[in-house]
């Protein structure tokens, strides 16, 4: 453990007197969220509440967060609490989590799975053990729109594919960009594709995850087919293979340019103005401000049902078992995952909370009324996920990724792409 | 071939000499000068390659502590794996940049080895693109090529708006993108080592050159290029090596996309590295690619004797 003295506790004791403020426990802590600026605002509240912590937060961006704790946790000096997320991330990394499920117990009591978001703690389970507990959650399947683009064009939110095809066509007339994806990033490919299967065959994509579904399953290739048909259609705007979703497209739609975008409830901070703005001055624009609400993804199977939104917990936050701070180091995670106080805290900034109970807030709305009516749609939709949105296997994620990139550019018929798939799928070990 | 008389009595005379304790205490001083960089090459360099081989046989996901042995079971699947076949072809495409780099840069070079108005800042900016940092330039380059970015704009302001295209999102178009951006940065370097070449090359023979009524074209056709054949062979031999460890480029314009249409090895072993936690097939394409770069960097220095390249 190390122990960290403060400057007046060591001259305290050379003088022969008691220190004046007591030892305090440092926790590491590394992650991809929150972001540097919310982390400050948590941290802060945090030491009000255990001023015998000190935590310190590594802020770590995702695309280098694998690298970042791999190196950490393989050698002695990884953190003490770390983030963790549902899929590969968890199946990787569990191995050097502990098992928070006493922790969970002994605060929340021997029911505290009931207080607790299933899909997330489902979701961190390897085993039966718990290596992560779930602190905030995350859906996709939805997607983000500019109401006030809308208007404009006299357009509204399509719940069908004609209807999107027919929104994009008025958009395309009006010269505004209609539907903007950064399709050069897998994971949003992969968050739509999941979306057009579950619109056309709810479960079974999972169900081919899992193995228990071939991929060429006749939906599934419709699937892929219905996927191709977005960069033919009009929807997919021009030249998406060869844009990022963060920052590219999501400069664009934050910058008013696009009317629609593919993005999941972690969007949910743009209905406020103020992190409207503050997205828009990073990316340097001066678009004015509009109204952001979120949309089921469109129906383009049989079903014709909005599509309910697939997730889990977005991340979490897990113990190191190596820890040599690991008292502390709980503590630091029940305060965000199972205290009020703190899910609190969480929520506040416009992500929802895996603690049952503790309400979505975003402040500074632009349209009060619309807004508040979507959040809380969204916050009852999230707690009723029950389709997890990661695929733990990093070899089928990944052949899944490049399969669409390949149907979406013509280098691979939908077919190819299922045959692929489940070329791979055969070979994934899986528990 | 007969050696001179006086040379075995030379080298018998050498053996035979008995060291003194001045001459051991400075053979052995050299030695231990020697020390501390041969340590940090066979500690880092020798152990890492290795340690690659050793977990080139493995099944392991380069975190958990357990690592099943396959033996050779990561090269066969290697040789199996469309991709690495794949990326093994955008190299060899890719290489043909290395032509076009030597081409420039040297007519730069030869352009700007007379006095020129302004010479030293042409000079900087060749070379400026050398010592950018491809994270600044990717966002960039990834902009100008956009399909709504300012080169397609362009074309459509010239009335060529039937050229425009996506050009990153066309499989059959990103990787002459990439290739393109490479020779951007890269005839600095070219032009750097071409300029610091025509400096050695003794002016009394282009001074007799022009006496014997040569032309700008002759001199560099039948002086400059034959006398600058070693930076040729140094520039090419760089030049195949850079192709097969292109990484930040690619990555940061395109990731290895679309569709994998410019994926290169290093990236492939990157993403099995990282994305897919496969560290033991990622050490043996990691090892592959050590062999085929030896490979061809031998090749290419053969004719001209090795090391004196």
């Amino acid at each position: 453990m190390r122990m960290l003295m403060t400057a007046a506790s060591i001259a305290a004791l050379a003088l022969g007197t008691a220190p004046a403020r007591a030892q305090q426990t440092v926790v590491d802590w590394w992650g991809w969220a929150p972001a540097q600026d919310i982390a400050q605002g948590y941290i802060a509240k945090f030491r009000e509440a255990h001023p015998e912590i000190d935590l310190r937060y590594r802020y770590i961006s995702y695309p280098d967060y694998t690298q970042a704790l791999r190196l950490g946790l393989a050698s002695n000096a990884g953190p003490d609490v770390f983030d963790l997320q549902p899929g590969v991330l968890t199946s990787q990394f569990g191995q050097f989590a502990a098992d928070l499920s006493g922790l969970a117990e002994t605060t929340l009591g021997p029911d505290w799975a009931s207080d607790l978001s299933p899909i997330g703690v489902q979701s961190f389970t390897v085993d039966g053990a718990l290596k992560a507990l779930p602190v905030v959650l995350g859906g996709a399947g939805q997607i983000w729109y500019n109401r006030d683009l809308f208007e404009r064009v006299g357009v509204e939110p399509p719940t069908t594919l004609a209807e999107w095809e027919a929104a994009c066509t008025a958009f395309a007339a009006a010269d505004v960009t209609c539907f903007v994806q950064g399709a050069k990033d897998a994971w949003v490919n992969t968050d739509t594709l999941i979306s057009i299967a579950q619109s056309i065959a709810p479960g079974k994509v999972v169900d081919a995850v899992e193995g228990r579904v071939d991929w060429t399953d006749a939906d599934l290739v419709e699937a892929f087919r219905v996927w191709g048909g977005l960069f033919e259609n009009g929807i997919m705007q021009e030249g998406a293979l060869g844009v990022a979703q963060y920052p590219d497209a999501n400069n664009a739609w934050v910058d008013g340019q696009a009317a629609m975008i593919m993005m999941g409830t972690w969007h949910a901070g743009m209905m406020s103005k103020a992190l409207l703005n503050s997205a828009q001055e990073s990316g340097g624009f001066t678009a004015a401000d509009f109204v952001a609400l979120p949309m089921p993804f469109p129906a383009v199977g049989n079903a014709g049902a909005p599509l309910s939104l697939f997730g889990g917990a977005d991340y979490g936050l897990a113990v190191n078992s190596a820890s040599d701070a690991s008292e502390a180091a709980e503590t630091v995670v029940a305060f965000f995952a199972l205290d009020p106080a703190g899910a609190g805290l969480v929520a506040q900034s416009g992500f929802p909370s895996a603690l049952n109970g503790v309400p979505l807030v975003i402040s500074d709305l632009v349209d009060e009324a619309a807004q508040s009516a979507a959040l809380e749609a969204m916050s009852a939709d999230i707690a009723a996920m029950t389709t997890p949105r990661e695929i733990p296997y990093p070899e089928l994620r990944d052949t899944l990724g490049d399969a669409l990139a390949s149907v979406a550019a013509g280098t691979m018929t939908p077919e190819e792409a299922a045959a692929a798939l489940q070329g791979v799928s055969a070979s994934v070990e899986r528990p | 071939m007969t050696l001179p008389d006086t040379a075995p009595a030379a080298r018998g005379s050498r053996t035979r000499e008995r060291p003194s304790v001045a001459t051991s205490r400075a053979w052995l001083g050299r030695y231990l000068f020697l020390l501390p960089a041969t340590a940090i090459v066979v500690g880092v360099v020798y152990y890492s390659v290795g340690f690659t081989v050793w977990a080139s046989a493995m099944d392991w996901d380069g975190i958990s502590p357990d690592a099943r042995f396959v033996g050779l079971g990561n090269y066969a699947r290697a040789f199996g794996d469309p991709a690495f076949w794949g990326t093994l072809a955008h190299t060899a495409l890719f290489s043909l940049v290395i032509p076009i780099q030597m081409a420039l840069g040297l007519a730069f070079a030869v352009a700007l080895h007379s006095r020129v108005l302004l010479g030293p800042l042409y000079k900087v900016i060749l070379f400026l693109p050398v010592v950018l940092s491809p994270a600044v330039m990717a966002p960039v380059f990834r902009r100008i090529f956009d399909a709504e970015g300012p080169l397609n704009q362009g074309l459509e302001a010239v009335g060529l708006g039937n050229l425009a295209h996506p050009w990153l999102a066309d499989p059959s178009t990103a990787l002459a993108v990439v290739m393109l951006v490479n020779v951007w940065q890269w005839t600095g370097f070219s032009f750097m080592l071409y300029h610091a070449g025509l400096t050695q090359i003794d002016q009394s023979i282009f001074d007799a050159a022009r006496l014997d009524g040569a032309g700008n074209l002759a001199m560099v056709r039948h002086i400059v290029v034959p006398m600058l054949s070693g930076t040729h062979l140094t520039l090419a031999v760089l030049g195949v090596i850079g192709a097969f460890k292109t990484f930040d480029v690619v990555f940061l314009i395109t990731g290895g996309g679309p569709a994998g249409s410019t994926e290169f090895l290093s990236t492939y072993i990157y993403k099995q590295a990282i994305g897919r936690f496969d560290m033991g097939y990622a050490s043996a394409l990691s090892i592959l690619l050590l062999v085929i770069s030896v490979a061809i960097a031998v090749l290419q220095l053969r004719p001209r004797g090795g090391c004196n390249a």
